[in-house]
Parts: C-alpha cells; sequence; structure tokens
C-alpha cells in the first residue's frame, strides 16, 4: 500500500472512534496480511474508487459490535438489529471519509461507494488473495481492525 | 619372569595343587575384551549393553576433550568417551571418518560409548583368578583398575567402570547431552548419524551447523543463491577463529560472520562510480515507459538514486519506479528523504530543490517517478512488466520456499530484455535459465 | 419583593425548535441510515422541533417534501445515498419550491460536493459525527434566527 495513504486511515480511525466513544483509544502495531479476509465476525465494508481501486473493512467481533452500536446509540441495544446494523455501517463510513478527506488535502481522489455489512456466517468478501494493511484499534468495547487493500490504477 | 607372570604361575600350581585332576575354577564371570592403544582390556559383562559400529559421531562444542560427540543409539542421545583421551594415553589422532568400534555401557542406569580400537570377544574366567592391580600397570590409574586377570596366555586389564564414570565424566556427559538436547535441530542430525555409509567430514558438520544457526539468529537462508559466498566465508572463518570456536552461539556472531556478505552501496545514496557502474550495465532501452522494481527499498537511498540515475541514461523516457519494503517504519519517511549537503555530488544536485530550513529534497517530477509502497513481496505481486529488478541481498533473507517464489515472480514479471541486480555475493541458481554478466561491482542477471 | 422565583421562566432558554407563537418548526430528515436519522431526530426533538417525517433516499425524500409542502420549515439532506443521492434530491426540491431550506449533512467536509450542494441552493451544511451543539446552531441559523 502506497505510505502516503497509511497515516490517514490511522488518523481517522483514531479520531473518529476517539469522538463517537469517548474512552480511551490505542492503536496496535500495524502489519500487512496476505490475505484481505475479515476474520472476527462483523464486517463493514466501504469500497474505494477514483485513482485507486479497493476498499476499507471494519473488522470486529459481535461482542464489539453491540457495545459500539450501544455506546454509539447511548442505550443498551439487546440485539444485533437493523439499528446496531446501521450504527456499525455509520462507523465505518464516518472513518472512511474522514481518511478520504485527508487523501484529498493531499491531493489523492478518491471515491467511496456506500457501504454493506456483514456477519459472520456469511463472510464471502470476494478478493481472498489481496494484500491488506492491518491497523488494529483497541476501544473500551474491544478491538476493531482496520483492513485496508488498495491499489494504485496503473 | 614379572610379578604378574609368577602369580599366574601361582595361580596355576595352586590348582594343580588341589588336584585329584580335578578342576576347580568355575566359569563365574564374563568380560568383554578389547584393545586400546596395543594393550588388552576388559569389562564385566553385566555393564555391558551393547556393542556397536558408528560411522560418526554428532560434535558437540563446550565439551571435555575426552568426549568425542554424541550418538544416537535408537533414539536415546548418549555420550561419547575416548578412554585414551580419558587416560591421557599419547595416541594418533582420529580419522573423522573413520568407522568406529563402541562398547555401549550402562552404570548407574547411565549410558554411555566407549570407543576402542577393536573389540575382541567375550571371554569366561573364574572370579576367583582376577587380582587386585599392580602400580607396574602404569598406563593408567590404578583406582580405574578393578583388577587384571590371565586368560589363554593374555593379559587383561579389568576397568572398573564405575569407578571411571564417576562424577568427572559424568559431570561432562550430562554436559555434552545437555549441550545435545538443547537444540532440537542436532537431534535430526543424529537421526543422520545412524547410517555410517554417509560419512560427513567435520568441516561439513560444522557448515551445517552455522546454516542453521544463520536462519536461527538472523533470518539468513544459505542456499543455491548464496551458498558459494558462504562456503568461501567459512574457509576464512575457521582460520580466524580458535579452534573451539568455530559455532555461531549469539546473534553477534552471526552478523559478524555475515559482515563481509552485504552489497556495497547499502543505505546511502550511490556514489557516482556505483550509478556508472549500474548504468553500464544496463541494456540499451527504446521503450516509451521503462519499470523499475526495487525490493527492500528501506528508508529509500536506492529508489532515489536509481531514478537519478535513470533520468541521466533516458532523459525522454517516462520512469516508474515501484518501490517496496515490509518494513513499516523504514519506508514510511522515504517520501520525504533529504540529502545532506555535503553529500550533494554534480550528479545529484540538478534534481535537488531547497526547501523549509535549508533542507535540500528531491524536485517533484523525480518524486514523482516513485511510488513507495509498504508491500511484503513474498505476499502476491501485482506489478506490471519490468525492464529492472533491484533485489539487493534480499532473497538471503528469505527462507527456501519464498527464495523460489521470488525467483518465479522475477521470472514471470521481467520482461524479456530485462535485468535483475541481486547482491553483490548472491546469484540466481545455476542452470535455471539465468545469463550472468559483470560491471565492476555490479552483477547482472538476464534471461537467455 | 419580586424574585426570580416569580417569573421562572424568564431566565429559562426557550427551545430553539419552538417559535414564539409556541408552535414547533417542521423539519423532514432525508438519510438512508436509519441510526443518523435517528441521531437528527433525538437531537431536534429535544429541542422542540417537530420531525414531521424521514426518508430513506432522494427519491423518498423529494416525494415527500412534495407531499408535506409547505407545512415543512426545513430538510436535512444526507449526501451519500442510493436510488437518488442527495444533491440530485437537493435540485429537484430547489426546483420545486426555490424556498425551501435544505441543510446538508456530510461525512466529508469541504467536499467538491458540499460546495456544489451550495451553489445548487442548500442554506448550509454539517459534517458528521454530529456534534449536537453544532447541529443546533447551524439549523438554527438557516431558519433565520
Amino acid at each position: 500500500m502506497r505510505v502516503e495513504y497509511i497515516n490517514p486511515f490511522v488518523e481517522a480511525a483514531y479520531n473518529i472512534l476517539t469522538e463517537v466513544l469517548g474512552g480511551e483509544i490505542k492503536r496496535g502495531e500495524l502489519y500487512l496480511k496476505s490475505t484481505s479476509m475479515p476474520v472476527m465476525g462483523v464486517a463493514a465494508l466501504v469500497g474505494l474508487a477514483g485513482d485507486v481501486e479497493g476498499r476499507v473493512i471494519f473488522d470486529m467481533n459481535m461482542d464489539s459490535a453491540m457495545k459500539i452500536a450501544s455506546r454509539m446509540n447511548n442505550e443498551e441495544l439487546k440485539s444485533f438489529d437493523d439499528l446496531a446494523k446501521a450504527t456499525i455501517t455509520e462507523l465505518a463510513n464516518l472513518i472512511t471519509a474522514q481518511a478520504v478527506t485527508k487523501l484529498h488535502d493531499l491531493g489523492f481522489r478518491f471515491d467511496l461507494t456506500p457501504p454493506a455489512l456483514f456477519t459472520g456466517d456469511n463472510m464471502e468478501i470476494s478478493d481472498h488473495e489481496v494484500e491488506a494493511l492491518i491497523v488494529p484499534m483497541e476501544t473500551s468495547q474491544g478491538r476493531v481492525e482496520v483492513n485496508v487493500a488498495i491499489r494504485d490504477r496503473m | 619372569m614379572t610379578g604378574v607372570e609368577s602369580r599366574a604361575a601361582d595361580i596355576k600350581e595352586k590348582e594343580a595343587d588341589d588336584g585329584r585332576g580335578e578342576r576347580v575354577a568355575v566359569i563365574d564371570y564374563k568380560m568383554v575384551t578389547f584393545s586400546l592403544a596395543g594393550k588388552d582390556y576388559a569389562i564385566d559383562i553385566m555393564q555391558v549393553k551393547e556393542i556397536a559400529k558408528a560411522g560418526r559421531f554428532t560434535y558437540v562444542p563446550n565439551t571435555s576433550p575426552f568426549v568425542l560427540g554424541v550418538y544416537n543409539l535408537r533414539g536415546d542421545i548418549i555420550p561419547i568417551i575416548d578412554l585414551r583421551i580419558f587416560f591421557n594415553i599419547p595416541t594418533k589422532a582420529r580419522d573423522s571418518d573413520a568407522i568406529e568400534n563402541m562398547i555401549i555401557i550402562t552404570v548407574d542406569e547411565q549410558t554411555f560409548g566407549i570407543v576402542v580400537d577393536v573389540i575382541d570377544k567375550v571371554v569366561g574366567i573364574s572370579r576367583s583368578s582376577i587380582q587386585p592391580p599392580h602400580p607396574i600397570f602404569g598406563d593408567i590409574n590404578i583406582k580405574y583398575i578393578h583388577g587384571v586377570v590371565e586368560n589363554q596366555g593374555r593379559l587383561y586389564i579389568l576397568l572398573d567402570v564405575e569407578r571411571i564414570f564417576s562424577s568427572r565424566v559424568k559431570a561432562a556427559e550430562a554436559e555434552a547431552v545437555a549441550e545435545a538436547e538443547a537444540a532440537p535441530r542436532l537431534a535430526e542430525k543424529l537421526a543422520q548419524t545412524v547410517d555410517p555409509v554417509k560419512a560427513q567430514t567435520r568441516d561439513e558438520l560444522d557448515i551445517s551447523f552455522i546454516r542453521d544457526a544463520l536462519a536461527a539468529l538472523i533470518k539468513f537462508y544459505v542456499t543455491s543463491v548464496n551458498d558459494h559466498w558462504v562456503a568461501a566465508r567459512y574457509r576464512e572463518w575457521r582460520d580466524i577463529r580458535a579452534a573451539g570456536d568455530i559455532q555461531l552461539n549469539s546473534e553477534e556472531d552471526a552478523r559478524q560472520y555475515i559482515g563481509s556478505f552485504y552489497s556495497p552501496e547499502t543505505a546511502a545514496f550511490w556514489s557516482e562510480a556505483y550509478i556508472d557502474a549500474v548504468a553500464a550495465i544496463l541494456p540499451a532501452n527504446q521503450a516509451k515507459i521503462i519499470n523499475v522494481w526495487i525490493i527492500g527499498c528501506g528508508k529509500g537511498y536506492e529508489a532515489y538514486s536509481m531514478a537519478v540515475l535513470l533520468r541521466e541514461k533516458y532523459p525522454s523516457t517516462r520512469i516508474r519506479i515501484y518501490a517496496n519494503d515490509s518494513d513499516l517504519l523504514a519506508i514510511s519517511n522515504a517520501p520525504m528523504l533529504t540529502m545532506p549537503e555535503s553529500a550533494i555530488s554534480p550528479k545529484y544536485r540538478p534534481h535537488l530543490v531547497q526547501g523549509v530550513g535549508g533542507v535540500w529534497t528531491f524536485d517533484q517530477s523525480l518524486k514523482d517517478m516513485i511510488l513507495f509502497e509498504y508491500h511484503d513481496c513474498t505476499n502476491q505481486n501485482a506489478v506490471p512488466t519490468m525492464d529492472i529488478i533491484m533485489a539487493r541481498d534480499v532473497l538471503s533473507f528469505m527462507n527456501p520456499k519464498q527464495q523460489t517464489a521470488m525467483i518465479a515472480d522475477f521470472t514471470e514479471k521481467l520482461k524479456d530484455n530485462g535485468v535483475v541486480i541481486l547482491g553483490r555475493n548472491e546469484a540466481m541458481p545455476q542452470h535455471s535459465g539465468w545469463l550472468r554478466s559483470v560491471e565492476g561491482e555490479v552483477v547482472a542477471f538476464s534471461k537467455e | 419583593m419580586i424574585s426570580k422565583q416569580d417569573f421562572p421562566t424568564i431566565n429559562e432558554r426557550a427551545p430553539e425548535g419552538v417559535r414564539v407563537d409556541g408552535t414547533s418548526f417542521k423539519v423532514l430528515v432525508v438519510d438512508d441510515s436509519m441510526f443518523v436519522a435517528k441521531q437528527i431526530g433525538q437531537i431536534l426533538t429535544s429541542e422542540g422541533y417537530d420531525v414531521v417525517a424521514t426518508a430513506v433516499d432522494g427519491l423518498d425524500g423529494v416525494e415527500k417534501y412534495k407531499e408535506l409542502c409547505p407545512n415543512v420549515d426545513l430538510v436535512t439532506m444526507d449526501i451519500t445515498m442510493p436510488k437518488m443521492d442527495g444533491i440530485s434530491a437537493l435540485e429537484q426540491i430547489m426546483a420545486f419550491d426555490k424556498n425551501a431550506k435544505v441543510v446538508m449533512i456530510s461525512a466529508l467536509g469541504k467536499e467538491e460536493l458540499v460546495k456544489k450542494a451550495l451553489l445548487l441552493g442548500a442554506k448550509n451544511y454539517i459534517v458528521k459525527p454530529l456534534d449536537r451543539k453544532k447541529v443546533l446552531e447551524r439549523i438554527a441559523s438557516v431558519l433565520g434566527k
């Protein structure tokens, strides 16, 4: 992944999570994964287009997803219902959008496609063998992995 | 007559004197006889587990000199002792290729092997015929002799194995076994020692230990890409290190060993001489776009040096440099690499601009030539076909499987008239379809 | 002696969503995210605004606006939506009613799209994540207070 793209995603994840969750956010060590499949159970995906092709996935387990959705709604949600799903989707949107805005300021033109939400049993994200950058974020509600797979359009 | 012989004669006479012609002595003691430095010895058969022949022992460093090494006895790792060294009997040096005779002994539930010259036979005697030791048998310390016994004209020195394998030897043995067991890879080697046919020289064994240590300690993998250098380096290393100190026991040792491996002009902007050498080895290229792949670009010195080189050599061609590294910390500042004023030479000057605080960076059009990516090249590579691939000192730090995959990738991604430049001490495997060309310090490979 | 206690309402801030005459401002919320719509709704309702309808995409938004007009004072319009995005919906609403008051809600700041929307007639924009104070300020300013 292009070096200049990395910081905007890291900063956006940190900023948004801090703002919407309120607690302490810790960023883990970044690393590269040979396959971009999400692994924890709940995945919110935002597509990227423009100067690049690719997508950002927000990967977390169900327990964290429920806690995050509850926190963002300021009420305890009892199940991963439409409201909870919409909440996690919106979180993905916010982080990606802020990253894209920063990249815009650096001169890179990215577009976002509307987000999609996947849960455990039907995880079928098509690009298995694409390398992904993983930015692990530890929140009071659990771990969220920002999983970015981007390729410059040749 | 010597003292011994007169004693033996006495015994015979005693028997004879008892004699109503009947033999009184009963065979109630059996011993295994063998020879060591020309003398006959024997050991109580009750202490002998078995007899074995072995091609070679696995040498274990850092143990006492009489411990020759360890041997894999059907899964048990046992120490092997050379009694001649233990007894300080002057002997010729052993030929390490030879097949040795061993007597495997068990004392106090400990098993070990003794190397001997020739194993003779099992002899049955009467316990009463064992005579106490006499100082005249000065070769070995008397305390290790249980007694002497005569049988069919030969005199055997009966060893007191329990005394011999007392604390001094036991400590040495424990050390040897601990050393051997601490290194699981040694166990694999031991499995090989059981086959006496494939004798290995001491050198080959040492090199193979060094190969393992390099991989384990600093992730440097010896394969046909670099083994010629590793072997040449071994000969040097053997000469500069003390005899017992050849093995690589620490990361520091390992780094010292490969200290001379690295290519010149690493982690620095290339000198004008090196730029000229690389430029000379590149083939003529009329293409409109030249693609360059730099693997393991680190902080970016190589990428910028190549950019300056290519701008000079192909002024009207569009250059695209794909620079990868899997070390995020190293590559993250590459897009903004600066050049200290003192390092600026004529080749570089035209491409530099001075920015905030008097710092010199490369001009935008040169920077635009380079795409720095945080990418692990052992994952799938999505680069287009390449005119030039720079992989200096990179393959050697990938495991053998990754090296093979990377070379296959090169074959696939390289244009027919393209070149691959490896490290100074690296080479494409022979007979694999690559032609080698040299220009000073620079070695390049192209497709046959 | 007359004291503050006699006139308890003097120092209370009047909810911004309520007019002097006691009627609430009517708001149409257009957003494809159930979460965002709920958030905006909660912020507005707590301040006395009356969220009269919610639309889930641009097309739905335009239709509902046409139905409700003139009983809608303000529209909050998300930019990225399926079927018809916020820019197109804005265009259509402005064509239908040149006095429509539309506030764009966007996850992207200083974006080309936001600029475009303002040029097309949107009165203001709010960047997500939503900050209650900012939301209320911007909406109040659009409603001319």
